[in-house]
């Protein structure tokens, strides 16, 4: 997955929720609400290994998300 | 084991650097687990020279099986310069990097902002770390310490 195609994942994802990406990271697989709904979602979609992330509330990248 | 660091969005471009909508951070993937549990997927965490510990979101605590985050050991999860806080528990858990993997006390917090922060009690003490920021991308080595 080029940067470009990352950047443009993560800013479509929900805020304060998950992402998964498939095991080589080339390809956006599933957003979830929790951990578990977006790893549940990838295994739906054929991706046993998926890669996750938290989505922050916003980018502004303060380590608490209050 | 060398690997490119991964982009991230900004909320809005720094005023000093007005061209750049992205930044770059060193982001590894690693697992976890606790206890006989299976380990989690692999998850994206931020390694943190600047995290005394290794922190994660506590999104993860249900896959991993700690059934209450608060019978871990409490703490407060702050910012880098005081302000808010949010409450923190430490468990146990093994941190399996690539092929490598160790134990640590881990907060877990509802409130970071991020997967997790791979910090300098567990994480330092068992990897070198090298940040290669002259290249595009710019890239993260690490190297498992082997003690005898």
């Amino acid at each position: 997955m080029s940067p470009e195609a990352r950047i443009k994942a993560l800013r479509a994802a929900p805020p304060d929720g998950w992402v998964a990406f498939s095991s080589d990271e080339e390809r956006l697989v599933a957003y979830g609400k929790t951990y578990d709904e977006a790893v549940t979602k990838a295994e739906k979609k054929g991706e046993p290994n998926p890669v996750l992330t938290k989505v922050p509330k916003d980018w502004s990248m303060q380590v608490l998300s209050i | 084991m060398k690997f490119p660091c991964k982009v991230f969005p900004v909320k809005e471009p720094h005023p000093a650097f007005p061209n750049e909508p992205s930044s770059w951070a060193p982001i590894l993937n690693v697992r976890l687990s606790y206890r006989h549990s299976p380990p989690t997927k692999s998850i994206e965490c931020w390694i943190d020279s600047g995290s005394d510990v290794c922190i994660f979101h506590a999104g993860l605590c249900h896959s991993l099986g700690i059934r209450r985050l608060e019978d871990g050991v409490k703490d407060d999860l702050r910012g880098v310069i005081g302000g808010p806080k949010a409450p923190m528990y430490f468990h146990k858990v093994k941190i399996l990097v690539f092929a490598e993997f160790f134990e640590t006390m881990a907060g877990f917090s509802r409130d970071l902002a991020v997967t997790g922060l791979l910090g300098r009690r567990g994480f330092f003490e068992n990897f070198i770390v090298n940040i290669d920021a002259s290249s595009s991308p710019p890239s993260c080595e690490i190297e498992k310490i082997h003690r005898a």
